[in-house]
């Protein structure tokens, strides 16, 4: 009756168009009133007591820290380099979106943001370029959802938060899966803007090069602090100064210290943004933030009651004592989530599903990393896909096109998701090869 | 009752705009000064972890409050788009009515865990806060979410309700679609 009354709820409540942070906790809430009371005071503890972790504090750090590289004039220096190095190339400016999308995710955690960012700088270029618009925004669309991929990324640190996998593991078996999407990208880029016969852009000299990249210097320096902070330096002994390697910074410290640095830039390097300015970024931001933590902490207390009650270990047992092949409990976790983004996003599915999904995943002993980077590149298909695909809208209100028309243009670049989705899931050794290499 | 609405909202948003911004830029020096203490120079404040975590929770709570403000709570919006206009207004109405009560509830529990801390005299063992301003945080911002609810049904009865695509600030947005 508990499950039923749970459940019912919960859904009910999704179907009339409230929040899902409130589906999650008003069902939980209402069960736990009618059959299991909790008492008041210990579920006004928990709301607070399960945000105050500060893993967490990444999230909103790593926002802010890419809002503040666009609103600073990071982001387009960047481009101009990228630009400046496979411009000429055929499809130049198409690569150099996915190429631009790539650099801006090694330091935003977010997919929608690094559409944005990108995709209002580059879409006016690649459309004056002769581009078609429906190239232009599907590149940048689909090209921006490998801002979850490549670290950091926000739906990693909510999964490594709810699972308690190591960060710094996901952040890494992100890496090689990310390279192997972006390659897929670049070369889609390129075939499409052939056959679309895009007119060739003059090669640029070592010396516009040598511009390009001393401007965008402070920018480029953010992706190597967060890299070399989060991973380390190899351990060294030269001339007495000796040391031991391994990391430097938590990843919620990397997203600090990028946040500062991306302001710092902006602020005295470039001179772009003000202080008024800023506060104005932060505030803006905030409210995506916001929503994520108001959701996380509801889905924890759903998660706290689901378990009370032993449905992931049910859903668990169940799948072990059917003797469930991995390859079809895969399979049908990639089903699944592909249906669950025609109707949510990323953050709420991570925070709704992998408690139910995780203890199954590792019963059937699939490797808690390698689940992650199948979840996220669902995540990644259902920003690219209607009816809630995020990456959609932001592609719509950069380009003025309609959301329908955005998903046409989307379409043949999908085909690269889709491949990389198949390669992730059942080649494991994509995503731990690295994790691999560096901590075993 | 137009006009008090108007002001709530207006007073709100200038509350939430001066505590967001300053929250997260104390949150973001006292970061970094805990970052460059500890690298550079192996040093530290007990307090600068929870102090830190206590005011990026803060501010993320208010910016909750506003996410109200903005409709950037994701919701599934599939049924109430398809069907009637007055059935899909009826469910808003009903879904922003739960979601109030439920913060309602968080912000009463709040209320009642806080109380509890004060009368145990209970204080953090990091920076000595004593735990009832700690815990205050919940009932504080769950009432600012309370607030920004009862405005939302007003307007949604008016039909005055934002009417977004979640998940943007109002310049992500799409524009209308415009018939061909």
């Amino acid at each position: 009756m508990t499950i039923v009354t749970l459940l019912v709820t919960f859904f009910g409540l999704l179907v009339i168009g409230a929040p899902v942070a409130v589906a999650l906790g008003g069902s939980a809430m209402l069960a736990s009133l009618l059959f299991d009371p909790t008492p008041a005071a210990i579920v006004g503890q928990k709301v607070l007591a399960n945000l105050e972790h500060f893993t967490l504090m990444a999230v909103p750090f790593f926002f802010f820290a890419a809002s503040l590289m666009e609103t600073g004039g990071l982001v387009g220096r960047l481009i101009n380099f990228a630009n400046s190095l496979v411009g000429h190339l055929r499809g130049g400016l198409g690569v150099t979106g996915v190429l631009s999308c790539m650099m801006f995710a090694a330091i935003s955690g977010s997919s929608p943001a690094t559409v944005a960012a990108v995709g209002r700088i580059l879409y006016p270029s690649l459309v004056r370029e002769g581009y078609s618009p429906r190239y232009a925004i599907g590149s940048i669309s689909v090209a921006g959802s490998l801002g979850i991929l490549i670290p950091p990324s926000i739906p990693m640190i909510l999964y490594g938060f709810i699972t308690e996998t190591s960060i710094t593991r996901l952040f890494l078996a992100g890496v090689v899966p990310g390279l192997i999407y972006g390659g897929g990208l670049l070369l889609m880029a390129r075939f499409l803007a052939g056959r679309a016969k895009v007119p060739l852009k003059p090669k640029a000299t070592w010396g516009e090069r040598w511009v390009a990249f001393r401007a965008a210097g402070p920018a480029l320096l953010l992706p190597a602090f967060i890299f070399i902070g989060i991973y380390g330096v190899p351990q060294f002994n030269i001339l007495g100064v000796s040391y031991e390697g391994g990391a430097i910074f938590t990843p919620t410290e990397a997203a600090i210290i990028a946040t500062t640095l991306a302001l710092f830039i902006g602020l005295f390097v470039y001179r772009e943004t003000s202080l008024k300015g800023i506060v104005d970024t932060l505030v803006a931001t905030s409210p995506a933030v916001g929503m994520i933590f108001f959701i996380t902490t509801n889905a924890l207390l759903f998660a706290f009651f689901i378990t009370k009650l032993g449905l992931p270990q049910a859903v668990s047992h169940f799948l072990v004592s059917e003797h469930t092949p991995k390859w079809v409990f895969l399979l049908m976790v990639n089903v699944v989530l592909i249906i669950v983004g025609f109707f949510l996003e990323g953050v709420p599915t991570i925070l709704m599903f992998i408690p139910l999904l995780f203890p199954a995943a590792v019963a059937l002993g699939v490797d808690p990393v390698h689940f992650c980077i199948i979840v996220v590149v669902n995540i990644e298909l259902g920003l690219i896909h209607p009816p809630v695909g995020l990456n959609l809208y932001v592609g719509s209100a950069v380009s003025g096109l309609p959301a329908w028309e955005v998903f046409r243009a989307v379409l043949p670049w999908m085909l690269v998701t889709f491949v990389t989705l198949g390669l992730i899931t059942y080649i494991p050794e994509i995503s731990l090869f690295l994790p691999h290499l560096i901590y075993d | 009752m137009n006009a008090i609405t108007q002001k709530v909202d207006r007073w709100l948003s200038v509350i939430e705009y001066w505590l967001i911004g300053g929250l997260t830029l104390l949150a973001l020096t006292i970061g970094t000064m805990q970052v460059v203490l500890r690298y550079a120079f192996n040093a530290g404040f007990t307090w600068s972890e929870e102090a830190f975590t206590l005011c990026t929770i803060t501010a993320m709570l208010f910016a909750g409050s506003r996410a109200v403000r903005d409709d950037q709570h994701v919701r599934v919006e599939l049924v109430p788009m398809l069907v009637p206009q007055k059935v899909g207004k009826v469910m808003r109405l009903v879904a922003h009515m739960v979601t109030l009560l439920l913060c309602a509830y968080y912000a009463y529990a709040g209320l009642l865990y806080a109380e509890f801390t004060y009368q145990i005299g209970s204080v953090s063992p990091n920076s000595g806060t004593p735990d009832w301003i700690i815990f205050g945080i919940v009932p504080v911002t769950l009432s600012l979410f309370v607030l920004r609810y009862i405005i939302r049904i007003y307007r949604t009865l008016r039909d005055e309700d934002v009417d977004t695509v979640h998940g943007f600030s109002a310049e992500l947005r799409p524009k209308p679609e415009t018939a061909p």
